[in-house]
């Protein structure tokens, strides 16, 4: 397993790419299949009631990045007022939707090349176990990788199981990883040709409400957008890190928007092992809005699925698709896509 | 095929064995549908298991089997009605019982006694569905009982003594407890030293490698990128060590395989007859691999639900499986090895 690599090397056996299914830490699901809908549990553990509301019957569990197919999705009319009504019928019982990310499982093929400039790309199965190579110790676990998280592949070259593998860089630790080149898809430079560039900047802004928990986006007085989103949970007192959890009220500017972040409390050798910490690499679509040293910003979100809920640090949660047409919408515009373009851009207000 | 037996005949029959024995009586009161070769015969592993209407936890459960009862198995079954992780029922007399708590145990038979044992031991398997386990007391006058020994659990034999009806019974030697208890020679098999002698030795030991994936619960080996094993597996079930503090979850990460135990004692340690009691004498083939908690692979006699976590943070396996994985992995063992230390197999938990 020591191997050197070397472009010699992977060319001879480029074409196995997804032949191979060693390391591939993923049982082989055949993509083509329809699983319909399938959700990845995102927490510890969810619990499986016997009907669809918290207090009853509690039937089976299911673990961190366990799949559960899910049969249709329901709001009991006599839900609490108060709480995401949503719950998701699975085998044997419901699963409250919050923990279950929803995903879907497809391959790609490996790109022969890769721009200097680096290609950013989405994960486009439930998860994928990335390896950093030693070369002393060979290869070595590092983050699990989830679904529509966003990452700057920047070489392709031979993996541990002798196939086509991406070399990834993480924006903010010094380090790259590999990850199998069938579960990253290159995203196109026109999937984020940006929308609406002919709307002056004091025309677009995005209002964020905390109590309704919702964005709207707006061109003139027009709503081109509106979506549940999640703000921060209230800090009942000092933070290990002095900045407050709850979302800041005011008026405020996008300065930064990354295609690709990695967010955490910059523990990073922990991210490696262990699942509670709270490291989240690969954030997509993310927009800062408010100081340089508090770091508040829109963004899209794989670890939850409670919109319209309080769940975050400070940031605005928002659905990943919602969060990419933002990112196209948005000024300052990141055309083509580079891992960081600041600039004055748009209004963000926060009541 | 009706008929009824007397006691002479009934003491001849049980001559052939346990598996004719557990069959043919029982096969007379099943339904003539069913009147087919039956599939085998299934041990209850824990306290109590329902017999339900259906193959279905939902249905009417119509009796229950204790411990260590045997039932004939009449086919296998998957449900629709689950459970999701492990559908497989057993139908059995008088209704359907689930497979999760039932060892399989089709191949039981009585066996040979040796006539010698080799002075640093010989390993031996249970044959039977399981056996009562004696020992002489303090004063050596009485034999007291200990732990009953289960089918596929494996020990080792140091010595052939007279038991208490005359016969040849095998002194087994507890390798925590350093205890002797006594065992019928008839219900112990012998294995040959050429059943665990090492595999793939020509492969380099840097070329062999496991990964372990806990979402999936599947155990995989490679030789290079070579797939040469893949099976299902039970790791870890979370907050089962709220008691201990001892955390229950199978760690992730990089270890290797250090040391190779072919017959180990786990559980809580006690001498104790008591068949309730958290006594795991003689589990099979085991694997140690992260040496904070004890974490090893192992073959599995009290289970039969791999693919669902069951443990308390090993990583339990089908018996056959981890004889495999004890044959195969590194640092090669030999067959008079109580334990075999050294930096062997790579392992890798995700």
């Amino acid at each position: 397993m020591g191997k050197n690599f070397s472009r010699r090397d992977f060319l001879k056996i480029g074409g196995l790419s997804l032949g191979s299914l060693a390391f591939t830490p993923f049982v082989p699901r055949d993509a083509d299949q329809d699983y319909g809908d399938l959700g990845r549990v995102t927490i510890n553990e969810v619990d499986v009631y016997a009907e669809p509301r918290d207090g009853a019957q509690i039937v089976g569990k299911r673990y961190r990045d366990q799949l559960v197919q899910i049969y249709y999705e329901l709001e009991p009319e006599d839900a609490p007022l108060f709480y995401n009504k949503l719950w998701y019928r699975v085998w044997g019982g419901y699963i409250h939707s919050s923990y279950l990310q929803k995903v879907k499982i497809k391959y790609n093929t490996a790109l022969n090349e890769i721009p200097e400039s680096g290609q950013l790309a989405e994960v486009t199965v439930p998860y994928s176990q990335s390896y950093t190579y030693h070369n002393t110790r060979g290869w070595q676990l590092e983050y699990r990788l989830y679904y529509e998280t966003t990452h700057w592949i920047t070489d392709v070259d031979q993996g541990p199981d002798g196939a086509a593998w991406y070399q990834v860089t993480d924006e903010l630790q010094p380090w790259s990883y590999w990850v199998p080149s069938s579960h990253l898809r290159a995203i196109s430079e026109a999937e984020l040709s940006p929308i609406s560039p002919e709307i002056p900047l004091s025309e677009k802004r995005i209002e964020v409400d905390r109590r309704l928990q919702n964005l709207t986006a707006y061109e003139g007085d027009q709503v081109v957008l509106q979506t549940r989103v999640s703000t921060g949970i209230p800090s009942s007192g000092p933070t290990s890190n002095g900045i407050p959890t709850e979302t800041p009220e005011g008026s405020f500017n996008i300065y930064s928007k990354m295609p690709s972040k990695h967010m955490g409390d910059g523990n990073l050798m922990q991210g490696d092992m262990n699942l509670d910490a709270y490291e989240l690499v690969g954030v997509p679509w993310t927009m800062f809005f408010h100081r340089l040293d508090t770091g508040y910003a829109l963004h899209g979100t794989y670890w939850h699925n409670n919109f319209g809920w309080q769940m975050s640090h400070g940031c605005v949660n928002m659905r990943n698709e919602d969060a990419k047409w933002i990112f196209r919408w948005t000024m300052p515009a990141n055309y083509p896509a580079e891992v960081e373009k600041t600039g004055f851009g748009t209004r963000v207000r926060i009541t | 095929m009706e008929s009824v037996l007397n006691r002479r005949e009934f003491l001849k029959l049980s001559g052939l064995g346990f598996g004719s024995l557990a069959a043919d009586p029982l096969h007379v009161l099943l339904p003539p549908e069913d009147r087919v070769p039956p599939l085998g015969t299934g041990r209850v592993t824990v306290s109590s298991i329902g017999v339900y209407k259906e193959p279905d936890l939902k249905s009417d459960k119509l009796e229950v089997r204790s411990r260590d009862q045997l039932m004939t198995l009449v086919e296998e079954v998957i449900s629709p009605y689950g459970p999701e992780i492990n559908p497989r029922w057993y139908r059995v007399v008088g209704g359907y019982s689930h497979s999760a708590y039932l060892q399989r145990v089709e191949n039981a038979s009585l066996s040979t006694p040796a006539r010698r044992i080799r002075k640093s031991g010989q390993l031996g398997e249970i044959s039977v569905p399981f056996t009562n386990s004696l020992r002489p007391n303090k004063d050596m006058d009485q034999w007291d009982p200990l732990y009953r020994l289960y089918y596929q659990s494996v020990h080792w034999v140091t010595g052939i003594d007279e038991g208490p009806d005359g016969k040849p019974w095998y002194r087994l030697s507890d390798e925590l407890l350093k205890v002797d208890y006594h065992v019928p020679a008839t219900h112990v098999r012998l294995i040959a030293d050429e059943e665990i002698s090492p595999l793939a030795t020509d492969v380099d030991p840097g070329r062999k490698f496991v990964q372990v994936n806990l979402i999936e619960q599947t155990l995989t080996a490679y030789e290079d990128e070579q797939m040469v094993l893949h099976t299902k597996v039970s790791t870890g079930l979370p907050n089962l060590g709220q008691v201990s503090g001892i955390p229950t979850d199978t760690p992730r990460g990089s270890f290797n395989i250090d040391p190779k135990v072919p017959s180990k004692h786990m559980g809580n340690g006690q001498l104790t007859a008591d068949i309730e009691a958290y006594e795991l004498p003689g589990v099979p083939w085991t694997c140690f691999f992260e040496h904070m908690t004890g974490i090893a692979f192992h073959g599995t006699y009290w289970h039969d639900n791999f693919g669902g976590r069951m443990s308390h943070g090993c990583v339990n396996m089908r018996v056959e499986d981890a004889r495999w994985l004890y044959r195969w992995s590194t640092p090669v063992a030999e067959p008079g090895d109580w334990t075999r230390k050294g930096y062997g197999t790579r392992v890798e938990v995700i």
